[in-house]
Formats: C-alpha cells, structure tokens, sequence
C-alpha cells in the first residue's frame, strides 16, 4: 500500500437512489411599485458633428464664376499672409488650370445624354 | 478554384461586342474630356496625342468594366480616361518647360497643377474637394477653392525648398515648414508623404492600415489648421489626432520620431 494515500477520496460510488427534501418556493408577496424617472437636468454642448460632406460638380457655365473666385480667394489668402506674395500667380494659375481641365463643355455633356440615354 | 473565379469574372464582364459599342457610344465624351485637358493646360488636343491617349483608355475601360457592379460606365471611365489624358499632356515636348509663348511662372504652375490632381483626385472626376453640405453652393464651391489654393501652396514650397528659392521666398517657406512641423508627427507624417512623396490619401490609408476616410478627413483639417494659423495673428489649437489614427500615432512616439518637418528645422536643412 502507497504510504501517500488520499483519506478524502472514495472508494467507491453507487447509484443514488433518493435526493433531500426539495423546499417549496413562497409565492410573491408583493412588487413594488415604479417610481417615477427624473427630469434630464441638463444636455451638455457637443463639440463637433461630422457634418455630411458632398462634392459639388464642376459646371462649365460657371467658368468665369470658378476663375474670379479663384482670384478672390488667392487674394484673400495672401492679405491674411496665408499664401507667400512671390507665389500667388503661380498658385493661382495652378488652381485654374487643374479646374479648367476638369470642366467638360457643355455641347459635350448634351452628347453624353443621349449617349446615356443608349445605355439603358 | 481558381480557374473557377476566373470563369466567373471573366462571365461577368462583357462581350467584345457590346464593349465595342461601349466604346463607340462613349467616343464624343473620351474626346471631350482630352479637350478639358488641352484647354486647361494650352495644348492641342489631336496635335499633342491626347485624343488618342483617351481613346486608348476608353477601350481599356470598355474591356475592363463589370456592369455588375453597379456602377456607370462614366463613373468608372472618367478618372481613368483623364488620368490618361494628363500622361499624355506630361509627355509633350514642351511640358513644364519655358519658351518663347511660355513664361517660367506657367511652366511652374503646369506642374503644380498635375500635382494637385494626386492630393485632389475628385477634380479628375470633375468634382470640387467635398465640402460641408449645409453651406449653401457657392460658399461650398469657394470654400474648396481655398482649400485647393492651400494645398497649392503646400506644393508651391516644396517645389521652391527642393530648387533654387530666392530670399525673400525662403522667408516664407520657412513659415510654412515651422507651421507644418508644430503638428502631430502624424500629421507632419501624412502631410509629408502626400505633398512631398506625391502618395495619395489612399496610399497613406492602406500604409497604415485605417480607413480611407480616416486619412482624407484628418488631411481636409490639416488643412483647414494650416489656413488658419498661417493667417497673421491667429493662434489657433493644434489639431488632436482622430481615433482613427491613434495606433499609428503610438507607432510613431514608439519610433521616437518628432516628425520629418521638424526634424528639417531641428537640422537648420532650411536655410535663413
């Protein structure tokens, strides 16, 4: 016989045949009632919301609309010393040709009507 | 399987003849969109080979195009068909370059305007940068000209940083740098690989592994930070990075980086 025995375990398990007595549960004796939920006391200023941003399409028509803004702002811009003075032409220029190379004409956008127009 | 998915992409793309009339049908608008690109840039669409840089992208396109997915041909083609367009006007003979009927400030401005369309790739949509929706138009429309105007600029100093500056335009790079290296060095980060490395926001979206959206909002408030704080006498609060950007922003401190605009000051690679 191994001297490190364990004295807890069991030697053996039979089937049981019977469990304790099972108490009978009490039956409700009340709820009480709700209470009444409090007033919000105070909404707190939100910071930001993520406002839905859209991209507007480029119209020919608005061309020369485009090309005074582009002036207007760029001027703006370098009073409020946001655009170096020695740049402004250059930034300028830059901003109306990328534009103006996006703009389809309008003669060419009626073609794409009708072309769309095929396509379904 | 694999042969498989082929089958399957290739079943959902369309014949070679309805491609044909894809092409056929779209010819006058390919067209236009060479001519946009010749006239904004003073080129001659045919002489310069920009009609066929078009047409080239429109067949590739009508080859290419999954009518399954959803979206309109010409919201698929046009980017496409203009990219190709752009290439083309690049590769002229007297691209960027000074002569007799070109000034050096056109020359310049030539290239800077290539250059906007990969930190503004909506305008090769014939799109303005998005914008607020509760504006009203035409305060939409000007606010994207400022922002399109700044993001000009941003590349106007970098152009001038890596030639030949003359003094007085050093004095106003420098302030652009210093602005640009108060930031985050995320955000000097993002500005850097934008402007400087030409990447898009896309690019820099997949590169550090975050959505796109994370990348083109915090560039629009980037820029929003740069209009305000370079106007004279405004001090305005640096911008917090989104949470979008956060691990990336760990990564960075973790790197011990202070950022490259700060770093070039710190080095006095800027001359005075």
């Amino acid at each position: 016989m191994p001297k490190d025995k364990d004295p807890k375990k069991p030697e053996s398990v039979r089937s049981t045949t019977s469990t304790g007595k099972v108490r009978k549960t009490n039956s409700i004796t009340g709820v009480k009632g709700v209470e009444r939920a409090s007033s919000v006391k105070s909404v707190s200023k939100v910071s930001s919301v993520n406002e839905p941003a859209r991209t507007s399409s480029l119209d020919f028509s608005k061309r020369d609309k485009y090309f005074s803004m582009i002036s207007e702002e760029a001027e703006k811009l370098v009073k409020e010393g946001v655009i170096p003075k020695s740049s402004q032409e250059v930034i300028e220029r830059a901003v109306q040709m990328a534009i103006d190379a996006s703009l389809l004409e309008p003669s060419d956008k009626a073609k794409d009507k009708k072309s769309s127009k095929t396509d379904s | 399987m694999t042969t498989t998915k082929n089958q399957k992409n290739e079943s959902t793309r369309l014949s070679e003849e309805s491609a044909n009339e894809l092409v056929v049908e779209h010819m006058g608008w390919a067209e236009s969109i060479a001519r946009a690109v010749a006239r904004g840039w003073n080129l001659d669409w045919k002489l310069d080979g920009l009609d066929g840089a078009a047409m080239e992208a429109l067949i590739f396109c009508s080859r290419r195009f999954d009518p399954q997915r959803g979206i309109p041909f010409k919201g698929y083609a046009r980017k496409r068909i203009h990219e190709a367009s752009t290439d083309a006007a690049r590769k002229t003979k007297g691209w960027a370059r000074t002569s007799s009927s070109k000034t050096a400030k056109e020359a310049r401005a030539q290239k800077l305007a290539m250059e906007l369309y990969g930190v503004f790739p909506e305008l090769r949509d014939g799109a303005l940068p998005a914008q607020s929706a509760t504006r009203g138009e035409d305060a939409e429309s000007r606010s994207a000209i400022r922002e399109l105007l700044v993001g000009a600029s941003i590349l106007a100093t970098k152009e001038a940083i890596a030639g030949d500056p003359q003094p007085d335009e050093l004095m106003d790079y420098r302030r652009m740098v210093s602005v640009m290296a108060s930031l985050e060095p995320t955000h000097q980060w993002l500005l850097y690989r934008v402007y400087w490395d030409g990447a898009s926001l896309r690019t820099v979206a997949s590169e550090w592994e975050t959505d796109g959206l994370n990348v083109m909002r915090e560039h629009k408030v980037l820029i929003a930070y740069l209009q305000k704080s370079l106007a004279h006498g405004k001090a305005v609060a640096i911008p917090k990075i989104r949470p979008g950007l956060r691990e990336r922003a760990v990564q960075f401190n973790k790197e011990g980086s202070l950022g490259p605009f700060s770093d070039v000051l710190t080095k006095s690679e800027v001359p005075t």
